[in-house]
């Protein structure tokens, strides 16, 4: 579930409309015969609104939005970096989905609550079907700082059956059958900001792309008083651990003056705080300062052993020396690390993947490492690679919205993939890409 | 009455309130927040450690955390299943009414689990820094700051439980151990020390098992089970055997003692202030630890006890190790516990192993 969908149902509550939170996938796996008509028998909703962030909810939001138009009267809209980007093609394909709104998406939700039988072009960031033409509003919202401190991200009570989410969303993923693994902690996402700096080639939510779909030129943070707020909220709320992905700026000086205040407010809570780059050593000791170590870590991912594939990707480039001295930091200051590799990347080799391997290695074999794995990439949509593939060697085998939809689709139904990541590179097959990825993670597992 | 309800959760604060350490397989998934150590008996697996909170229900309906245990699980002797309760944890204010419930959900889950015996673990004295393991568990509070309830054995009395061990420990310095020991100890050369591999030594210790005077542990069904060799593991070279020169040529029978002593892991796990200090292997391997615990021993003709401490003090002296800590004492164990007072080692831990069959 996006971090936002909360926000989003607090804003709706406080403007005086009655909202829930259902995460189908909880309530699956809280009973097997759920069926997404069964929240009809108890709801009468008017407007449904239904997430489709990632890519891989494709499928799963169109048939949740179908299902809604069978069984109910209410009007159905579809927000997140997804429906965003295929606002247009979306509408023009599915009746079932009534509008999308592409971008930031607080202010224009409760517009369109007020609106939706009147004028939509009110609503700004909407793209909408009227008498079967897709229309879009003039209008726009692009959240700042002064909004998003209006947002309150911690109303779980609006969230059917959150004591599950809590328990579900650690870090390893869906309920685990096997029942010698005990899950231990409470865990929960604190927004820190939205948008980002730089562009990494693989990336649908990098610096152009977030121009692209909401309008946003810089990264803003969410105010450190109202972090420092959630995080107490989370306290009181018996979360032990919380998840920080928010980092668009080496000097970090936003973080360290957020530190200080969590630390002057007491808040006991570990975090695991992902890098976008590596940080100095009094960045590793302030987060030591600051989160109780019980589950904390610090995550970074080089996605490649290569400096060189590495450089051509990523946004934030840097040489393995610097790598190497920001993991001694963090042995130094103590501070278990957890490291992601990526098979696919732009100027990747079968070759130059084996740098990936032994690096990965190395820093296995010396780091207190408590996670490492690496994946093949999956084509995001609005990415560079996305929108320029030949600049980046690439040849995409899903270019529109139906191709993704058909994937997930296809996998649902158990058919066989046509392709699992959505391109090849002028330097490896799909096949290729992924064996790759086997291959690390086999080193991983034997190390 | 108040209301309460039980989660199985390791809260974030039980770090800061009774600092811990856990040993056993796959330490690295704990900062993930799980753990997947398990135990196989009859067709079942299941979790060799599981984390307890009870939490009670305020009249707003929040929940606040109030006590906290660790369950663990073992086979004993008798292959029946025990369910261990290490001592609570208080987290906020606990009363008789909070003790009571949480041995109800105690026993409740006990019947889940389907095991026959419940068992619970005391620190019935705690008098300065207990080294490393405090626990019979695989969980290690560190017992002279945690803030545990209090022992109250009334409680555990009054819900049917009954004693069926004490267990102490002892320290000392080195240095002055070294010098109280007996002239004639230091200077005879009839004995030799030698440091073995775990493996060998789990051998001889079983060879040995009959010898009367030996350190108490769980008596659990497969001795490999035991979770004191996973303590073993931790360092291996930190198992030694004591043989008498004179009966040279009879090797069994020249084989009068054997110990076990282990660093004090709870040293780095304040100074480095991580739960995950075996994380940090290369960091341990240039520490400079202050206490060695001896958690497992055993002595033939106990009179030669002496000669093994003397020998104990030897190794630890190569190691720059200051304070010694003799463990796993039954308090029963007399003759020990005389010898030790004689060579002006001081009590610092007892700890009471309570016993209730589950109906
Ligand atoms: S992956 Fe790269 S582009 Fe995307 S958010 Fe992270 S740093 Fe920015």
């Amino acid at each position: 579930m996006p971090l936002g969908t909360l926000a989003l149902a607090d804003f709706l509550d406080r403007h005086g409309y009655s909202t829930r939170i259902i995460h189908t996938g909880i309530e699956q796996l809280q009973n097997r015969s759920f069926k997404i008509e069964d929240i009809f028998k108890e709801y009468s909703p008017t407007v449904v609104g239904i997430d489709l962030h990632w890519f891989v909810h494709s499928y799963d939001a169109v048939r949740i939005a179908e299902t809604v138009k069978e069984y109910s009267s209410a009007k159905v809209v579809l927000g997140g970096f997804t429906a965003s980007y295929f606002a247009e093609e979306i509408l023009s394909r599915f009746n079932s989905v009534d509008a999308v709104i592409k971008g930031d998406a607080e202010e224009p939700l409760i517009q369109f609550m007020r609106e939706r039988d009147r004028d939509l072009q009110e609503v700004p960031n909407l793209v909408y079907k009227e008498e079967n033409i897709i229309k879009k509003s003039e209008k726009r919202f692009i959240a700042d700082e002064a909004f998003l401190s209006k947002l309150d991200y911690t109303r779980f009570e609006l969230l059917l059956n959150c004591e599950n989410y809590f328990r579900l969303t650690t870090q390893t993923g869906d309920l685990d059958p096997q029942p010698w693994k005990v899950r231990v902690k409470r865990h929960a996402w604190v927004p820190m900001g939205r948008g980002c700096s730089v562009n990494c080639s693989y990336c649908g939510g990098g610096l152009d792309a977030q121009c692209l779909i909401t309008g946003r030129d810089k990264p803003i943070f969410h105010p450190k008083e109202k972090v420092v707020e959630t995080l107490r909220r989370f306290m009181e709320m018996r979360i032990d651990s919380t998840y920080m992905d928010f980092d668009p700026y080496r000097d970090r000086r936003h973080h360290l003056e957020l530190f200080e205040m969590i630390r002057k407010e007491k808040i006991d809570i570990s975090s695991e705080f992902l890098l976008w780059s590596p940080s100095n050593r009094g960045f590793i000791t302030e987060f030591a300062k600051t989160f109780n170590p019980l589950y904390s870590s610090l995550v970074i991912s080089p996605e490649s052993g290569s400096e060189e594939v590495r450089q051509k990707n990523k946004g934030f480039c840097y040489d393995n020396k610097t790598l190497f001295d920001w993991l001694n930091d963090a042995k130094r200051e103590s501070v278990p690390v957890k490291v992601f590799f990526s098979s696919g990347l732009s100027w990747e080799t079968k070759e130059n993947f084996n740098e990936t391997i032994k690096l990965g290695k190395t820093i296995l074999e010396n780091y207190p490492v408590i996670e490492m794995v690496s994946n093949p990439l999956v084509m995001e949509p609005a990415s560079k690679r996305y929108l320029n593939p030949e600049m980046f060697g690439v040849k995409l085998k899903w270019k529109s919205f139906m191709d993704y939809y058909g994937r997930f689709k296809r996998l649902a139904e158990g058919i066989p993939e046509d392709s699992r990541i959505g391109y090849e590179t002028s330097w490896e097959s799909e096949r290729e890409i992924i064996e790759n990825s086997i291959r690390f993670n086999k080193m991983v597992s034997s190390t | 009455m108040s209301q309460y309800e039980i989660d199985l959760r390791l809260p974030v604060d039980i770090w800061r309130k009774a600092p811990f350490m856990l040993v056993g397989p796959d330490i690295r998934f704990l900062p993930l927040g799980v753990l997947v150590d398990s135990i196989h008996h009859g067709d079942k697996q299941l979790p060799r450690i599981t984390p307890l909170v009870l939490s009670k229900i305020c009249s707003n309906g929040l929940k606040q955390d109030v006590v906290f245990c660790f369950i663990f699980l073992y086979i004993n002797d008798r292959y029946e299943r025990v369910m261990l309760m290490t001592h609570p944890v208080k987290i906020g204010s606990v009363n008789h009414e909070a003790l009571e419930a949480l041995l109800k959900e105690i026993f409740r889950i006990a019947g889940l689990l389907e095991c026959q015996i419940v068992e619970v673990e005391l620190n019935d004295l705690v008098e300065g820094s207990v080294a490393f393991p405090t626990s019979f568990s695989s969980i290690s509070h560190d017992v002279e700051v945690a803030e545990m309830i209090k022992s109250d054995l009334e409680v555990f009395h009054r819900e049917g439980f009954r004693e069926w061990a004490e267990v102490e420990c002892f320290e000392h310095k080195v240095h002055e151990l070294e010098r109280g020991l007996d002239e004639t100890i230091r200077s005879q050369d009839m004995l030799h020390m030698t440091q073995v591999k775990v493996e060998d030594y789990l051998k001889l210790v079983s060879r040995l098992g009959g010898s009367k005077i030996r350190s108490f542990r769980l008596p659990t069904w497969d001795a490999s089970d035991s979770i004191m060799l996973l303590n073993f593991q931790l360092f291996n070279n930190s198992a030694y055997v004591l043989r008498s020169s004179s009966r040279l040529g009879f090797l069994k029978s020249s084989e009068c003692g054997y110990l076990c002593c282990v660093q004090n892991l709870l040293e780095p796990l304040k100074t480095l202030r991580t739960p995950h200090v075996l994380l940090f292997q290369r960091l341990l391997e240039a520490y400079s630890f202050d206490t060695m615990k001896i958690m497992d021993w055993g002595i033939s003709p106990v009179d030669r006890l002496p000669e093994l401490l003397f020998k104990a003090t030897e190794v630890m002296k190569e190691k720059n190790i200051t304070n010694i800590q003799f463990a796993n004492v039954s308090s029963d164990q007399l003759k020990v516990k005389n010898l030790l007072y004689e060579l002006g080692f001081k009590l610092i831990h007892r700890v009471k192993l309570l016993r209730r069959e589950v109906e």
